[in-house]
C-alpha cells in the first residue's frame, strides 16, 4: 500500500529539457509520505515544472520518477491522476459549472454513485469552512478566498494520497490567505494526505511544510526539514532568503 | 409466423410500389420562365393535364433559359412553352436561321419533342417612350445611331445572349452601349424617363398602357420567336395530345390580351388561363388559391429550405470544427475553403448547384447549406481554440480525459460563441432562401418574384416583409433558447452573441 512506504514521489537522476535548455538536470529527491513538502527557490528553477513530472503533464527526458510506489503509466494517465489531486494558483475553477459541479463532476465520471458522492461533499465544505447554500452558486459569485477553498476541495474530492498545490494561494489578500493556510493545516492532519506544494512564498513554506526541496540553477541544491536548513543552509539562495526574512 | 412476417413484408412492398408506380404515371411536372407570358403558358398546360385528371407539380419562375431547358433535359420537369428564336440561339447555339423543321429535327435528338406552335410571334423589338418619339421623330431601329447620347437599358438575357444587343448593336452600326435592368423595372423606369430604349417583346401588355413605341426593325434582325410547348419525347402519346390544346389557338393580339389581362387589370394568372381554356372548351377546375394560402405554403417552404439547411451545416460544421480546431495547419485552410464559398455571390451558388442536383429544392438545400457552414466554423474554432488554458490544464491535472475536457469544459465555454454563429447562419439562410424560387426551390423568394414579374409592389413587399420577419422571429427564438442552456454570466462574457444580428 501507498500509505506504508516512507516516500510518496521518489526522484532519481530526473532531467527536464524544455525548449533550448534543460531546465534542470540530476534532480534526486525523496518525498516524505503524508507530509507537506514545499518546492522553493528562485524563478526560473523550475519549481512548477518538477511539479508537473508528478503527474504526467510532463515526462522528464531523463532519469526516473515513482509516484505512490508505482512507474507513471504510460496510458490511461487520466486514471492515474485521479489518484492525485491538483490545485493551482487563482483557484481556477470552470466559471460554467456550479460550485457542487466543480468539485463533484470528476466524481459522476468516475461512476461514483450519488450516496457515495453526496456525504464526500458535505465533508469537504465543512471542513474547509464552506457553507453547503453555496452549492449552488457560480464561482463567479464567491469572494477569492471562498474561491480558492472550493478549488481545495475539489482537489481532495476523489480522496488522493497525494495533493499537488502550485502556489494555490498566491493570488489572494494576506488576511485571507492567512485563513487558507490555517485551514490547510487543519485539513492536512484530519485526512494526513501527503502534498507537494510549489511556493514563491518563503514564509508560507516555513509555515506549511515539514519537508523542504530548494531548487537552484541546475536541479535541488538542498532538502531537508525546515530545522536541517535553517541550522545549516547550503544554498546562496537559502541563505540570503533567511537573512531577509530575520531582518524584516 | 415467419410466413405471416413475410406476407405482411410483401404486401407493404406492394403496396409502396404501387404508390410510387401511380405518382410516377399521374404527376407531370410544368416548367416556365421567370416572365409573366411564359407563366400563363405553363398555367395553360399545367390546368389541361388537371382538368384531364392528372396531378400536376408547377416548377415556375425558373430563372432563364439554360436552367429551364436543362431541367427538361433532365426530366426534372416534363413539359414548358419555349420560343423558336431562343431554341435556335441559345440552345442549339446556331447563328444560321432554322425552320421549324429543322429545329423539330435538333431537339428530337436530345429527346425533346416540339408540339404544335401555337400562333403568335412573340419577337424581341426595341421601345421608346412615346414623348420620345414625339421629339425626336424616332420610329425605326437604324434611326438610334443618330442619338448617341440615349441611355440604353436592357433585360440580362437580351444583354448576354447571341442574337441580343451585341449582334444587333453590330447590325445596326449603333455607338452606345447598354446596361442590365430587370424586365419590369426598365417599363417603370422608362416612363420616369430616367432610361431611353429598353428590349420588349411584341407581346407585351405594356406597350399601350406605359404609351410605348416600339420601333421598326428596318434592318430585318430580330428573328422569329413562335412560342411553341416542348415536351420530353417519352411522355405519353395521350399526354401529348393534351398538351397540344392551344395549337395555333393564340395569335399576337390574343396573347398580348391575356398578358393585359394579368399585368394591367392584375388577375390572378391562373384565372386568366382557366378563362381562356373555356374558348377551347376545356372546363378547367382549377381552383384559384388565395394569397394568404400561398403565403403560409410559401413560408413553410421558406422555413423547410432554410432549417435543413442549418441544421445539416450546424452538425457538419461543428464536427468540422471539432475535429480540426487543434491542427491550426488543417483549420486555416478548411475556414479560408468556407470562406471563399461565402464570397459566390448566392445567385451564382445557386445556379452553380443546378448542373450538379437539377431544380428544386435539394440544390436549394445544398447551396444555403454550403453557405451557412462558414459562421459557425469560424466562431467553434475560434472559441474552441481560446478557451482559457489555465482551466484546461486543471482539467487534464485533475483527470479529466480529453474528450471529458472537450464536452464538459471546452463546448460548454464555448458555447455563446458557437450559438452566435448559428445564429448569424441562420439569418444569412432565411435571407438567401429568397433566391431559392431562381431554380425552382420555392419559398418567399416566389412571391417576390411573381412580383417583379407582374409589376405587384404589393407582393413585393409581403414577399420581403414575410422573411424579414422570420428572421426577427427566429433571432428572439434563438436568443430564448440561449437564455434557457447559457448561464447567464457566461453569455455575458462573450460579446459577440449579444449584439443582435439583425440590425
Amino acid at each position: 500500500m501507498a500509505s506504508d512506504l516512507p516516500h510518496c514521489v521518489q526522484f532519481q537522476n530526473a532531467g527536464k529539457f524544455l525548449g533550448e535548455d534543460w531546465v534542470f538536470r540530476g534532480v534526486d529527491a525523496n518525498v516524505p509520505n503524508a507530509q507537506v513538502t514545499a518546492i522553493i527557490g528562485a524563478s526560473g528553477s523550475g519549481k512548477t515544472t518538477l511539479l508537473r513530472l508528478i503527474n504526467g503533464l510532463y515526462r522528464p527526458d531523463e532519469g526516473d520518477i515513482k509516484v505512490l510506489g508505482e512507474d507513471i503509466p504510460q496510458k490511461n494517465q487520466h486514471l492515474f491522476r485521479r489518484k492525485i489531486g491538483y490545485a493551482v494558483q487563482g483557484a481556477g475553477l470552470f466559471p460554467h459549472m456550479t460550485i457542487e459541479s466543480n468539485i463533484t463532476k470528476l466524481a459522476k465520471l468516475d461512476g461514483w454513485t450519488q450516496e457515495r458522492i453526496q456525504p464526500r461533499l458535505d465533508e469537504l465544505l465543512e471542513l474547509t469552512g464552506l457553507e453547503i447554500e453555496m452549492k449552488e452558486r457560480y464561482p463567479h459569485e464567491l469572494s477569492g478566498g471562498q474561491q480558492h477553498r472550493v478549488s481545495l476541495c475539489r482537489a481532495l474530492m476523489l480522496e488522493p494520497k497525494l495533493l499537488l498545490l502550485d502556489e494555490p494561494f498566491s493570488a489572494i489578500d494576506a488576511i485571507t490567505r492567512n485563513e487558507i493556510q490555517d485551514s490547510f493545516i487543519e485539513l492536512q492532519r484530519k485526512l494526513a494526505f501527503s502534498a507537494v506544494l510549489v511556493t514563491h512564498d518563503f514564509r508560507e513554506a516555513t509555515k506549511l511544510a515539514h519537508y523542504l526541496l530548494v531548487l537552484g540553477d541546475d536541479g535541488v541544491e538542498q532538502q531537508g526539514t525546515l530545522q536541517d536548513l535553517l541550522d545549516n543552509p547550503a544554498s546562496s539562495f537559502l541563505q540570503e532568503l533567511i537573512e531577509t526574512e530575520t531582518s524584516a | 409466423m415467419k410466413s405471416l412476417v413475410l406476407l405482411i413484408l410483401a404486401s407493404v412492398l406492394i403496396v409502396v410500389t404501387a404508390i410510387a408506380g401511380c405518382g410516377q404515371k399521374e404527376t407531370y411536372v410544368i416548367g416556365s420562365k421567370q416572365h409573366t407570358e411564359s407563366h400563363i403558358l405553363g398555367e395553360l398546360l399545367a390546368q389541361t393535364l388537371e382538368t384531364a385528371g392528372y396531378t400536376v407539380d408547377r416548377k415556375f419562375n425558373l430563372g432563364g433559359t439554360k436552367i429551364v431547358f436543362n431541367a427538361l433535359e433532365q426530366g426534372d420537369i416534363h413539359a414548358y412553352a419555349e420560343y423558336s428564336g431562343t431554341i435556335q440561339e441559345v440552345i442549339l447555339q446556331e447563328t444560321r436561321t432554322l425552320t421549324l423543321d429543322e429545329i423539330t429535327a435538333a431537339l428530337a435528338k436530345l429527346g425533346i419533342q416540339t408540339l404544335e406552335p401555337l400562333g403568335f410571334n412573340n419577337s424581341y423589338a426595341m421601345g421608346i417612350h412615346e414623348d420620345l418619339a414625339t421629339e425626336t421623330g424616332l420610329s425605326k431601329v437604324s434611326e438610334l445611331a443618330n442619338y448617341p447620347d440615349l441611355r440604353f437599358y436592357f433585360s440580362h438575357e437580351f444583354l448576354e445572349r447571341d442574337d441580343g444587343y451585341p449582334s444587333m448593336r453590330a447590325h445596326y452600326g449603333l455607338p452606345q452601349s447598354a446596361d442590365g435592368i430587370e424586365h419590369a423595372l426598365a417599363l417603370r423606369a422608362i416612363v420616369a424617363r430616367e432610361i431611353d430604349v429598353t428590349d420588349l417583346y411584341t407581346t407585351d401588355a405594356e406597350i399601350d398602357h406605359f404609351n410605348l413605341v416600339v420601333l421598326e426593325d428596318d434592318l430585318e434582325f430580330f428573328p422569329k420567336y413562335l412560342a411553341i410547348p416542348i415536351v420530353r419525347s417519352d411522355l405519353p402519346q395521350e399526354v401529348k395530345q393534351l398538351l397540344n390544346v392551344a395549337a395555333n389557338a393564340l395569335s399576337d393580339t390574343t396573347m398580348a390580351g391575356l398578358n393585359y389581362k394579368v399585368h394591367i387589370e392584375e388577375q390572378p394568372i391562373s384565372d386568366v388561363a382557366k378563362e381562356f381554356l373555356a374558348t377551347l372548351n376545356v372546363r378547367s377546375t382549377h381552383e384559384t388559391t388565395t394569397l394568404f394560402d400561398k403565403l403560409v405554403e410559401r413560408t413553410i417552404e421558406h422555413l423547410y429550405l432554410a432549417g435543413i439547411a442549418l441544421f445539416a451545416a450546424t452538425l457538419v460544421a461543428l464536427s468540422i470544427s471539432i475535429a480540426v480546431y487543434s491542427i491550426p495547419w488543417l483549420s486555416k485552410p478548411i475556414a479560408y475553403v468556407a470562406g471563399l464559398l461565402q464570397t459566390i455571390p448566392s445567385l451564382a451558388l445557386l445556379a452553380l448547384m443546378v448542373p450538379l442536383f437539377g431544380i428544386g429544392k435539394l440544390p436549394a438545400i445544398v447551396a444555403l447549406f454550403l453557405y451557412s457552414l462558414l459562421p459557425i466554423i469560424r466562431t467553434t474554432v475560434t472559441a474552441l481554440s481560446t478557451v482559457d488554458p489555465v482551466l484546461l490544464q486543471v482539467a487534464e491535472g485533475l483527470g479529466y480525459t480529453r474528450t471529458q475536457s472537450l464536452v464538459h469544459v471546452k463546448l460548454p465555454l464555448s458555447m455563446p460563441a458557437i450559438f452566435a454563429g448559428i445564429r448569424i447562419s441562420a439569418i444569412i439562410c432565411i435571407g438567401t432562401a429568397t433566391l431559392a424560387a431562381f431554380i425552382g426551390g420555392g419559398g418567399l423568394g416566389d412571391l417576390i418574384f411573381q412580383g417583379l414579374q407582374l409589376d405587384d409592389t404589393r407582393l413585393i413587399l409581403i414577399g420581403a416583409a414575410s422573411a424579414a420577419l422570420m428572421a426577427i422571429i427566429v433571432e428572439l427564438l434563438f436568443e430564448g433558447v440561449e437564455k434557457l442552456i447559457i448561464p447567464g454570466h457566461i453569455a455575458a462574457a462573450n460579446k459577440i452573441s449579444n449584439e443582435p444580428v439583425v440590425a
